[in-house]
């Protein structure tokens, strides 16, 4: 989660910053008087760059996929729970109390 | 029951009855997939029109790059997958197909943002 | 149902706090939503936690559930006294409370002072007549006096009125087989995969007792239902595949002479028994000497 965020963060620096390059540009080409038909290279570039890193982004920070399958190895049934509504205290525990130190400070 | 665990019934599902139950799985994992493909899908659809607007893509252009946008989308959702479909989804339409064009509104929106931001004013 | 990856966590968080690292809290949420009976474990950190007062005041509210769970877990352990402590501390906070009753119950049981506790849960119950859990302690007094008897026709009363619950069910089976009632214990379990059909461990122990009652009929769906367990475990478990090539071999003892109209199981047997013998290969080596004899004297493998 913390690359993706990193990498988020960086593509969104290089989109604001290629904005901002386009914007300088369009300014000097009204200045210039030429038709606009795309922006310059570098900032073609840049945008690029920021859109491979927001795509890592996007596809590492909502979390890894979790498989469905029931006998995978982490969603496999490995015990039932232990039925603690019947419970019975009088097991063999009973015989050796567990550490007489430890009490409860009231 | 007192003492209820209501994820218990909640975590299987069944789709489909032909008989054999191959379609047998885990309902819980499968929709934090989905939503995972989601946000995803909606994060690059955001992205992809403030390349578009900065771009200065217009008309049919933009709605071609929108396409190439979710086309990459499920090729990396199918990498993300180790393109093992069936351990993560219970069949390939969900990352090729599912929310193709639900982040279509989002894409737009941000396009002309970010074409009025750059271009217009 | 408590899967791989929540065992897993379980266990790595509990050799993180024995071992000094925090997330004793987080352990014991953990134990109590598993259902898990680690009550040393329990004991110990949860005393942790109630004896410092920057800890106990930190969890808020659920200082009282810690004080339930405490005082469990120290039934468990032969601990009464602290379990007494909790118990009068819960009482201070929570007077006339049905779940502290409970407690208080269950203490006079860890006592072994049976009609005490039984008087309680009979004054408890004519409040709550339909309280759940205090009708299950009174299975497990009977249970834990010795009398299964009694404690099946309990059991069974409380069935009638709560037929959805799947523990009561699984319990009732167990304790029919404790008594080797083992139609009535195949009746349980049938119930339990009729309700969740998904859970493979019905299955396999629905095999096994009708594998104990033996008879053709019960042989041939033990193997039925070993197989389907095999199916939803993804030939994981081992003991399933042992119950297919145990079963079989009996099976074909009975119907010695006996005009075969056999279906397709022919090839079920040596593809049990080959998945056994490569699954001891992966993870027991060297017990596989033992595994290829035992199959060998059964003629499931040459």
């Amino acid at each position: 989660m913390g690359v993706g965020f990193i990498a988020g963060v960086l593509g969104g620096l290089l989109f604001a910053h290629a904005a901002y390059s386009t914007i300088q540009y369009r300014g000097m080409l009204k200045i210039m008087e030429e038709e606009f038909s795309g922006p310059p290279t570098n900032v073609v570039i840049e945008l690029l760059l920021g859109f491979v890193l927001c795509m890592v982004a996007g596809l590492a920070v909502p979390g890894k996929f979790h498989s469905i399958l029931p006998d995978s190895e982490e969603n496999r049934v490995v015990s039932l729970p232990s039925n603690l509504d019947f419970m019975i205290f009088n097991h063999r525990g009973r015989l050796s109390p567990f550490d007489p130190e430890l009490k409860l400070k009231t | 029951m007192a003492v209820q665990d209501s994820t218990r019934s909640s975590s299987e599902g069944k789709s489909g009855d032909d008989g054999e139950d191959l379609s047998i799985f885990h309902a819980e994992n499968l929709q934090n997939n989905m939503k995972s493909i989601y946000y995803s899908r909606t994060f690059l659809s955001i992205m992809g029109g403030v390349v578009a607007g900065i771009w200065g893509f217009t008309g049919l252009m933009g709605f071609v790059f929108y396409l190439l946008i979710m086309a990459i989308a499920s090729l990396g959702l199918l990498a993300k997958a180790k393109f093992s479909v069936g351990n993560y989804f219970d069949s390939w339409n969900r990352i090729i197909l599912d929310g193709f064009f639900g982040g279509l509104m989002s894409f737009v929106l941000f396009w002309t943002f970010a074409y009025d931001i750059v271009h217009i004013f | 149902m408590v899967g791989a990856t929540e065992e897993a966590r379980l266990n790595q968080l509990e050799s993180q706090v024995d071992n000094g690292g925090g997330g004793a809290w987080e352990y014991l949420c953990l134990v109590r939503k598993l259902k898990a009976r680690r009550s040393e474990k329990v004991l110990r950190h949860g005393i942790f936690i109630l004896n410092s007062h920057i800890a106990r005041s930190k969890l808020g509210g659920e200082e009282w559930t810690l004080y339930e769970q405490v005082a469990v877990a120290a039934m468990d352990c032969h601990r009464n006294d602290i379990a007494n402590d909790c118990i009068e501390a819960l009482s201070k906070k929570f007077p006339g409370s049905i779940r502290v009753g409970r407690l208080k119950g269950m203490l006079l049981e860890a006592k072994g002072a049976w009609p005490d506790a039984e008087k309680i849960y009979a004054q408890l119950l004519v409040d709550n007549p339909l309280d759940q859990i205090i009708l299950k302690r009174k299975v497990a007094i009977a249970k834990a006096q010795g009398n299964l008897a009694a404690a099946v026709e309990y059991l069974n009363n409380y069935l009638e009125t709560f037929m959805a619950d799947h523990d009561a069910w699984r319990e009732l089976a167990e304790l029919y087989i404790s008594i080797q009632m083992y139609k009535q214990a195949a009746f349980c379990y049938e119930e339990l995969i009729l309700s969740q059909p998904t859970v493979p461990l019905y299955h396999l122990a629905y095999a096994d007792v009708l594998y104990t009652m033996g008879g053709l009929e019960n042989l041939q769906a033990a193997k039925k239902y070993y197989a389907s367990t095999i199916n939803l475990t993804g030939g994981k478990n081992t003991r399933a595949l042992y119950g297919i090539c145990l079963s079989s071999v009996a099976i074909n003892q009975l119907t010695k002479g006996r005009n075969k109209d056999e279906k397709d199981s022919a090839d079920l047997q040596p593809l049990a028994a080959e998945a056994l013998l490569k699954d001891y290969k992966e993870r027991a080596p060297e017990k596989l000497p033992l595994v290829t004899a035992m199959l060998r004297n059964i003629k499931l493998v040459s």
